[in-house]
């Protein structure tokens, strides 16, 4: 990755006062993180994985976190998805400070809330394409049937209709993150995360990954975050936020933000 | 637009725009249960292997006791017979061309003096309504016959101090079925107690050998799906679903693990002591109906071993935070 040289670093506390600064208006902000950080504790030593992130993504919005390798991408993406437990700062879901839910609260903001991509798919390979996509359904408690018809719906949308009793060992790393895609929308969730979602993919079917994940975006009005080094995803994300050092140091349009590399 | 905002104002903290995930069914459970064993057969197999070799170990060894007791007890018993026979030897003289009526329906250990005394030359005379002229010997429960006389031989229990070697209405009493001295009988329980102490060092042994094999195995196979429990509870699994699914499991490969151990353990014990000891021996002097009541224990100890093992894991992974289970990789 060319990036990191050619930004410039913006002061970081005035970057959170501005995030704040945003009145909050009501149904419009579906995600707002204030003043994350997280240290991993070993034995010899601290890791200051985020320093103080704050954030703020709209209802429908295409985000993209960018920043090099080790820069505390992932950390947030598991913090915005009430995956990990931030040290310190909190993280509002559609106004709801997920720090107050208990277990079961939280296994139904995970369920129907947000929907999940990983860079290694995660799906279970002991089931079919159907079945991997049926599972949320499963627990959120949707009948079968109403399951099985959205499912194989959701597959023909990303372009695994003709797949959809196959296993994931059976397919090529693209459409394993097709049907990634499909199952992180079974819940018809506000927000889709997607962690590195193109890292395992050449950069063909990564293109085509970002796109599909735009156009799903589009057609069904739901909010996009994706944590990326992936350059591709400059031309069609809304909005970049460039994070260095568990900072975010760039908030902004990709055409606003000089970040360098081939674009 | 799929979402439709909700407009409430809600401040922060208040949970009202949050549900609480439902508890799904115990088929459901069952369902992602046998899908996973069936589908990851390769493993399960490996897994319910462990499992079966654990407990046909601790079975083969539960029923050695039992087949090596009953064997024991046939010889003891074969022993007594001789020494029986030798002592009506010594009654009566030579036991070659001695008529021996039997009458009704012998006892065991009455079977046994007959085939040592035929083996030793007595002819052997069946009568079934207990009509027996002068004998010579009388073996049989049966009350011996006014009609029996010469020498009357019998197991006689009451009271057999009385009876032996007396005269009764013209006949001689023999009593072969004499009472154990006060030597005997400590010998025998001293035996008994060196038995017993033996079994039970060798059966805790073959428990704890059982025992850590088989948690070794459904820790393994628990702990190395963790990456798949992170993905569940990102999907939305409640961790008492998850706890739900890996217990579920441990019974099902616990009981099979344990149904087919018991019977490996079992026939291969038996095949053992038959190869020393010849198949009808082992056939006839074992106690069956102890062989299957610990068969039934060691598929109890199999289960109940299996789910123990599984449930910390189990527990562990449920309680886990997502980012972390699926971190953990093995």
């Amino acid at each position: 990755m060319t990036g990191s040289s050619a930004h410039q670093v913006g002061s970081p506390a005035h970057l959170v006062d501005r995030l704040l600064e945003i009145p909050d208006s009501g149904s419009k902000v579906i995600v707002r993180a204030v003043g994350l950080t997280k240290v991993y504790r070993t034995a010899n030593h601290e890791t200051h994985a985020l320093r103080g992130a704050s954030l703020m993504v709209k209802r429908g919005e295409y985000i993209a976190i960018m920043g090099p390798s080790g820069s505390g991408k992932s950390t947030l993406f598991n913090m915005i998805g009430a995956l990990s437990r931030p040290t310190s700062g909190k993280v509002y879901i559609d106004q709801v400070d997920i720090a107050q839910l208990d277990h079961d609260e939280l296994a139904w903001l995970r369920c129907r809330k947000i929907g999940y991509i990983f860079q290694t798919y995660n799906l279970l390979r002991v089931m079919t394409c159907l079945e991997n996509v049926m599972l949320p359904m499963a627990f959120a408690g949707t009948d079968g049937d109403t399951a099985r018809d959205k499912a194989a719906w959701l597959l023909t949308r990303v372009g695994l209709g003709h797949r959809i009793l196959h296993k994931p060992t059976e397919l090529s790393g693209g459409q394993q993150q097709r049907c990634a895609i499909a199952r992180s929308l079974a819940n018809s969730p506000d927000i889709v995360l997607a962690d590195e979602p193109t890292g395992n993919l050449d950069s063909r079917t990564g293109e085509e990954m970002i796109a599909l994940l735009a156009q799903l975006q589009q057609d069904l009005g739901v909010t996009v975050i994706s944590a990326t080094h992936d350059h591709k995803m400059l031309q069609r994300a809304d909005r970049i936020l460039w994070i260095q050092d568990g900072l975010i140091v760039k908030d902004g349009k990709p055409s606003d933000l000089n970040l360098g590399g081939g674009h | 637009m799929a979402t439709s905002a909700p407009a409430s104002p809600l401040t922060a903290g208040d949970s009202h725009a949050i549900g609480r995930q439902p508890s799904l069914p115990l088929h459901v459970a069952w369902g992602v249960v046998t899908q996973g064993i069936r589908i990851r057969l390769g493993r399960s197999l490996v897994t319910l292997t462990s499992v079966a070799l654990g407990i046909a170990f601790l079975a083969s060894i539960l029923v050695g006791q039992v087949v090596q007791r009953g064997v024991q007890h046939e010889n003891d018993a074969r022993d007594e017979a001789i020494r029986q026979s030798a002592a009506l030897e010594a009654e009566i003289g030579r036991l070659t061309g001695k008529r021996v009526w039997l009458i009704g329906t012998p006892d065991v250990q009455e079977q046994r003096l007959l085939t040592i005394m035929t083996a030793a030359g007595a002819e052997l005379v069946t009568t079934i309504d207990g009509s027996a002229p002068a004998a010579t010997l009388v073996v049989g429960r049966a009350p011996v016959p006014a009609a029996a006389t010469g020498i009357v031989a019998g197991s006689f229990t009451s009271p057999p101090a009385a009876v032996d070697g007396q005269k009764v209405d013209g006949r001689k009493m023999v009593n072969f079925a004499l009472p154990a001295t006060a030597e005997q009988l400590a010998a025998r329980a001293d035996a008994a107690f060196r038995a017993s102490a033996r079994t039970a060092w060798i059966t805790s042994i073959a428990l704890a050998v059982t025992a850590i094999g088989i948690t070794n195995a459904m820790l393994m196979s628990v702990t190395e799906r963790f990456r798949e429990i992170g993905t569940m509870k990102c999907l939305g699994a409640l961790g008492s679903f998850i706890r739900r699914v890996f217990v579920l499991e441990a019974c099902l490969i616990g009981t099979a693990g344990g149904l087919s151990g018991a019977l490996l353990g079992m026939l291969a014990s038996c095949a053992s002591y038959a190869l020393r000891y010849g198949g009808n021996a082992v056939l006839h002097s074992t106690a069956w109906g102890s062989v299957g009541l610990l068969m039934f224990a060691s598929v109890v100890v199999s289960i109940v071993l299996s789910v123990a093992a599984a449930v910390y894991p189990a527990w562990v992974a449920a309680r886990m935070l997502p980012a972390n289970a699926l971190r953990s990789s093995v």
